[in-house]
């Protein structure tokens, strides 16, 4: 099997030791080479957005919180997929939360853009896996 | 005069007697005549025949068989041409029918006044013009009218406007003969204001020959039903409320301590690996981190389910102006240093009910919001007002600083864990608490606020015993 490296990784996350954590479970996984990291939803936007009306390439991966202050992951996708050039198509959406309640779960379903729902902490297997349904 | 009598057959049969009976004299007649109408029928008798009065009466007698008619006797005097009578004509009628039809009526008609005076239920004859012809005493004791009162009065005037036009156009029904009767529940006026529910059931009263008389209203007092009705539903909806508050913070609670239970995995599980000592040294120092939020967060899941416990704490009568001063000259400092001007418009010797502890933490919590996401560019002005409201005390903190965005955080700013700003100290903490211990006191906080402008909370207070 042919595995290839995330181009490059955005982590939106408030929590300093997740980011740590993230960013040290990345390299041991040789998940990716760039790791760009907002520390709330707002930074989140207007730094992609700068970066989508530069016209340079958004990350090919974002690692999305949903409680975060002043913009939540929440309000972070539905301002997201309003950005031109977003190629959002492209981009692929993990929500990496603590919640287990269902309302969050259920409300996932309602973002197309969303790949996919891991529960805190991240492991190495995860990201593995993520290489190996990328890969595919 | 003989004391013989002529009598046809009828009579004869009215009295029961074999027709070939001989002999019937006045005293046969006097004898067959009930012995408690007797005398008087004697007298009316001998009036006549003395020309007193001519006989017309009614009186009882026993048949043979014992049975007992009513009889209505007529009788007129012959005279001759000396003036001297004799002949007396009469003529007896049976009118047992009519005096049982009658007796029957006036027992149905006490029966119906015995129901009508003493019923539970309201009860009035009204006219076909609405107005009140007889009203029962229940009924002037559901309305709160005296009988009087009530008989000058329409129904209209005590039917609530909005149930006006469906009893009118029911009634409408009867008079156009298309009903004899409806039910509807409605609600009256009481002469105090308050609204009386009941139900209400219309039956048409007509002659004999089909015209309507009157109509006989019966208005069940529905009102304590429909108060407790509303306890109740008033009741589901707080433990529905509770339910959700209790799952909300179940949530909460859950999310909250994972957070920090993953970072507690994770980070034990790099220092189980990690070799190099200086990057131990900070794995160390990020566990200590990871434990101590853990430590905050408990202590503040402690507090919101203080408050919830707190709320059987007795609520007592406190004068507001007091609890404000006092928590302003606690934060003293944090004024001076902001250069922060605080006015107090409230009156000095206004109560309010509330759990004083509660009441002291939210004024810090206000006043500190205010002081801390205040605009630098504008001498922080922090206003606190009250007004006295019909079933309320409001106060009002308003201030001049940074503000929120209140159409994308309205439903998040009392949540738990939510911040606005980007402020190191920001906890997301404060409002929540606050929030649950207005709810505590039975009162609520609202909020007005635009970005840049400043915000204004309003507090919702219980009125002090007196």
């Amino acid at each position: 099997m042919n595995i290839t490296k995330i181009r490059s990784v955005c982590i939106i996350d408030d929590d300093p030791i997740f980011i740590y954590g993230t960013k040290r479970i990345m390299n041991e996984a040789d998940f990716t080479d760039e790791i760009l990291v907002y520390n709330d939803g707002q930074a989140a936007f207007d730094g992609l957005k700068a970066m989508a009306e530069r016209g340079e390439e958004l990350p090919s991966m974002i690692f999305l919180d949903i409680n975060m202050p002043i913009m939540t992951g929440w309000e972070f996708l539905d301002e997201f997929i309003k950005i031109p050039n977003n190629n959002s198509e492209n981009i692929i959406i993990y929500i990496i939360s603590s919640s287990v309640d269902p309302r969050d779960i259920a409300r996932i379903q309602q973002y197309k853009i969303v790949n996919n729902y891991i529960l805190k902490p991240i492991s190495i297997e995860d990201l593995h896996n993520i290489l190996k349904s990328v890969g595919n | 005069m003989s004391e013989l009598l002529v009598w046809d057959d009828i009579m004869y049969e009215l009295f029961k007697i074999p027709k070939d009976t001989k002999n019937i004299t006045y005293e046969t007649w006097l004898n067959y005549v009930h012995p408690e109408d007797k005398e008087r029928s004697h007298q009316e008798v001998q009036n006549a025949l003395n020309g007193i009065k001519n006989f017309d009466s009614q009186f009882r007698i026993v048949c043979p068989n014992g049975e007992i008619r009513h009889i209505k006797g007529v009788g007129i005097t012959q005279k001759n041409a000396e003036g001297e009578v004799v002949k007396f004509l009469g003529t007896n009628y049976d009118i047992t029918e009519l005096k049982n039809t009658q007796m029957m009526l006036q027992k149905s008609e006490e029966s119906f006044h015995g129901a009508f005076e003493n019923s539970d239920t309201g009860m009035a004859i009204v006219a076909l013009d609405g107005s009140f012809e007889k009203v029962n005493e229940s009924l002037c004791a559901s309305l709160g009218y005296a009988e009087k009162e009530l008989l000058t009065m329409n129904f209209k005037e005590v039917t609530h406007p909005e149930d006006f036009n469906d009893d009118r156009s029911l009634l409408k029904q009867i008079t156009k003969g298309k009903r004899s009767s409806y039910k509807l529940e409605k609600r009256y006026f009481h002469k105090d204001g308050h609204v009386i529910h009941g139900i209400l059931t219309v039956t048409a009263v007509k002659d004999t020959s089909g015209e309507l008389l009157h109509f006989v209203s019966q208005v069940t007092d529905i009102t304590p039903r429909i108060k407790n009705e509303k306890k109740l539903s008033r009741l589901v909806d707080i433990t529905t409320e509770q339910n959700d508050s209790l799952l909300n913070f179940a949530h909460i609670v859950s999310h909250n301590l994972r957070s920090h239970s993953s970072n507690l995995s994770m980070l034990t599980n790099f220092l189980i690996k990690e070799k190099d000592d200086s990057e131990r040294k900070n794995l160390l120092v990020m566990l200590r981190g990871a434990t101590d939020s853990l430590n905050d967060t408990i202590l503040h899941l402690n507090e919101v389910v203080q408050v919830k416990v707190g709320a059987f704490e007795k609520m007592k009568n406190i004068n507001l102006y007091d609890s404000i001063t006092d928590v302003q000259k606690n934060l003293n400092i944090l004024i001076q240093e902001k250069n922060a001007i605080c006015e107090i418009n409230i009156p000095k010797d206004l109560k309010i009910r509330v759990i004083p502890a509660y009441l002291d933490s939210i004024i810090l919590n206000l006043l500190t919001n205010s002081l801390k996401y205040s605009s630098p560019e504008r001498i922080p002005l922090i206003q606190i007002s009250s007004k006295i409201e019909s079933n309320a005390i409001t106060v009002s903190f308003k201030d001049n600083g940074l503000g929120i965005d209140l159409k994308r955080n309205s439903d998040k700013l009392f949540g738990m864990y939510k911040t606005f700003h980007r402020n190191k100290d920001a906890k997301g903490i404060g409002l929540f608490i606050t929030k649950n211990q207005m709810e505590a006191m039975n009162g609520k906080i609202e909020v007005e606020s635009t970005v840049d402008v400043g915000s204004t909370f309003k507090l919702y207070f219980e009125k002090p015993l007196t």
